[in-house]
């Protein structure tokens, strides 16, 4: 089976899956983010909108003309997008100079992680594409695909901002590896994308008087959506929301960052300014799933090492996220699913240290 | 490094530079268009959203008095007219009707210029236009950004810049050279760019063609407004031979004139800031003597429409 045979079949299967969990989701009964998208969608452009997401315009843009019910689309899109993003983590490990099997524990844990999950029950959102361009584009960077990773960045950087983000973080990433040239190209292609959401944006605010005004993300001095978000939670609120997004990787991650190679270890560190203000910016309990593909391959190497344990804390990890992602109404099984993720975590990380020791 | 790298290097610096620099005018504008300053179109607070079919939409134009500098943009005296006029169009058992107002002055604008001005403001699509007129031998104010009328970017898209005023009245706030520096070399490339511009004409209202430059504005006024056009004259001159020639002039068009001269409480010296300006209440008070002529348009305009 070629890489590329692989792939499309690693992204079928996840689809598959996925599109299961999609359709068992049921639909958020709270306010979202469905009308501004579906009024992009229809209109195309929302005059005087005010709201962040209007300036989000490439997904609605794609699915509005196509035919069908919205929900439908719209799942479909999220369903798609993150079967893909699963397979294109899957992609970067082995660029990375991961096992095949390493590489399998984190495309698993990409696509079923807690933001891919969310997505699924809230589709309508930007985020499982971005989902997909992150470990995507710092693939092709990594493998020198700087013309095409900027010609797609600069189609993605229309769905949201993130996109660009992996450029910058692999200009950083060559330039501190002393590679001026790369660094220059990779650069030449960040700045591209940046110039192509700026006048996007600028083009939406002036033409069609699109501002900022109803997104706290916007007040940088004002403490942007972190502040609100947390003057709007309970202390517990707050905890649980950052534990759910990443669970049981918050204990194998950083285990993983020292078994990880040079390179996995460098992107993981230069990206931590990018996680601040993206965590500022937006709302950090969704934010910082963006950067799952540099989190969830450093995990990843540890649950490969003790495989059995690895599949069962993975396994608890999936089931955990049907509950607090996908928001499946599997009750109890859901936390008692999280909790044991935690404890088989903490026995896979014991078990990987014995086997190093030994 | 290719030379291609660096040639790209080098053109998208230029380009990020003044993407950059619009991004950074925006905030500027969005810090300042609520207070002294303007919106990037050149009007009085933030940007009005596209008219809807229910609304009143009213423009208070002309030059510095109507500017109303010294006072915030809700101070001034298109939202008090608006405030006066939303209360007795927008009542209960009536047709749902919003009204807006919308301070379009420029400082430093002689009444010669009223017209054209009034003109490029079509765009707001005023019902009613108040062109408030400054008094025969007012000292214009030299101002280059309230609006930018003098800029290229006005000129050639509508867009006035502030960057260059924020960054130099910051930079004296804060004592940052810096900053000033920042602030005078904008202006001095606005000012490069920007059409020639001689400062030393029009430096006061002349008396010699000041009624045919209210005539030509009337005229606009009327052109780009559906409901009709209010004449405001200033409270601190002799408005006796203006008042009997526009009576000629528009015998039984949708013109309204009012005198602030003729409410005494006009010519109180409290409700100025510096002897010509009016203050927040004297806004106020000239709203109270404006908003009549404004609703008895409206109805007019009412009756018009089936």
């Amino acid at each position: 089976m070629t890489n590329a045979t692989r792939l499309v079949a690693i992204w079928g299967l996840f689809a598959v899956t996925l599109g299961l969990v999609a359709y068992a989701s049921p639909l958020p009964q709270r306010v979202t983010d469905r009308d501004v998208y579906e009024a992009t969608a229809a209109h195309g452009v929302v005059v005087d909108c005010s709201d962040i997401h209007c300036f989000r315009v490439l997904v609605p843009w794609l699915l509005g003309p196509l035919p069908g019910a919205s929900i439908v689309k719209w799942k479909a899109y999220a369903v798609m997008a993150n079967a893909a993003s699963g397979a294109a983590v899957f992609a970067l490990c082995l660029t990375l100079g991961f096992e095949r099997r390493s590489a399998w524990f984190a495309s698993i844990a990409s696509a079923f992680g807690f933001g891919s999950l969310y997505t699924l029950h809230d589709v309508y959102s930007s985020d499982p594409l971005m989902y997909f361009l992150g470990p995507f584009l710092t693939n092709e960077l990594m493998n020198g695909r700087v013309v095409l990773a900027g010609m797609v960045g600069a189609v993605g950087v229309l769905a949201k901002e993130f996109a660009a983000a992996p450029f910058y973080l692999m200009t950083w990433c060559r330039a501190v590896e002393r590679r001026w040239s790369e660094a220059a190209r990779v650069f030449v292609a960040a700045n591209a994308v940046f110039i192509v959401w700026l006048l996007m944006t600028l083009t939406l605010m002036l033409r069609f008087n699109y501002t900022y005004a109803g997104s706290a993300s916007a007040d940088l001095g004002g403490g942007a959506n972190l502040v609100g978000w947390l003057h709007r939670q309970s202390l517990r609120g707050v905890a649980a929301a950052m534990f759910n997004e990443f669970g049981v990787l918050y204990i194998l991650a950083p285990v993983g960052f020292f078994l990880a190679p040079q390179r996995l270890r460098l992107l993981a560190l230069l990206s931590l300014p990018i996680a601040a203000f993206f965590g500022y910016v937006q709302q950090p309990d969704r934010a910082l799933w963006n950067l799952h593909f540099l989190v969830v391959p450093m995990a990843a190497l540890v649950l490969s090492r003790a495989p059995t344990l690895g599949s069962l804390t993975l396994a608890a990890f999936v089931v955990g996220n049907l509950r607090v992602g996908a928001q499946l109404p599997i009750g109890s099984a859901g936390k008692t699913a999280l909790a044991a993720s935690m404890v088989l975590g903490l026995a896979t990380i014991v078990t990987t240290f014995r086997g190093t020791a030994s | 490094m290719t030379r291609g790298v660096i040639a790209a290097l080098a053109v998208e610096t230029v380009m990020l530079a003044f993407l950059l620099t619009i991004a950074a005018d925006q905030i500027a504008h969005s810090h300042v268009e609520k207070l002294g300053g303007v919106n990037i179109w050149g009007y009085r607070g933030p940007v009005l959203h596209q008219k809807k079919a229910n609304e009143v939409r009213i423009v208070v134009t002309g030059g510095d008095l109507a500017f109303g500098w010294g006072v915030a943009a809700s101070e001034a005296m298109a939202p008090s007219v608006r405030e006066l006029v939303s209360r007795r169009v927008d009542r209960p058992g009536q047709p749902d009707r919003r009204v807006t107002g919308v301070t379009a002055a420029a400082q430093g604008l002689a009444p010669a210029g009223y017209a054209s001005w009034i003109d490029r403001s079509a765009d707001l699509r005023p019902d009613v236009i108040c062109i408030v007129v400054d008094p025969i031998g007012h000292v214009l104010v030299q101002s280059a950004f309230l609006p930018a009328r003098h800029s290229r970017a006005f000129a050639m898209f509508g867009y006035s810049p502030i960057l260059p005023l924020v960054l130099q009245e910051k930079g004296t706030l804060v004592h940052s050279p810096l900053l000033r520096l920042a602030g005078d070399t904008l202006a001095a490339a606005d000012a490069m760019l920007g059409p020639r511009q001689n400062r030393d004409a029009a430096a006061t209202v002349r008396g010699a063609d000041y009624t045919s430059s209210i005539d030509a504005a009337v005229r606009a006024g009327l052109r780009s407004s559906t409901g009709g056009v209010v004449v405001v004259l200033s409270p601190s001159s002799d408005n006796r031979r203006v008042k009997v020639e526009m009576a000629s002039s528009f015998t039984g068009e949708r013109v309204r004139l009012v005198d602030l001269g003729d409410d005494p409480r006009m010519l109180a010296p409290t409700l100025r800031l510096d002897g010509f300006n009016f203050s927040a209440a004297g806004h106020s008070v000239a709203a109270e003597n404006v908003a009549p002529a404004v609703l008895e348009l409206i109805g007019e305009g009412d009756q018009r429409t089936p």
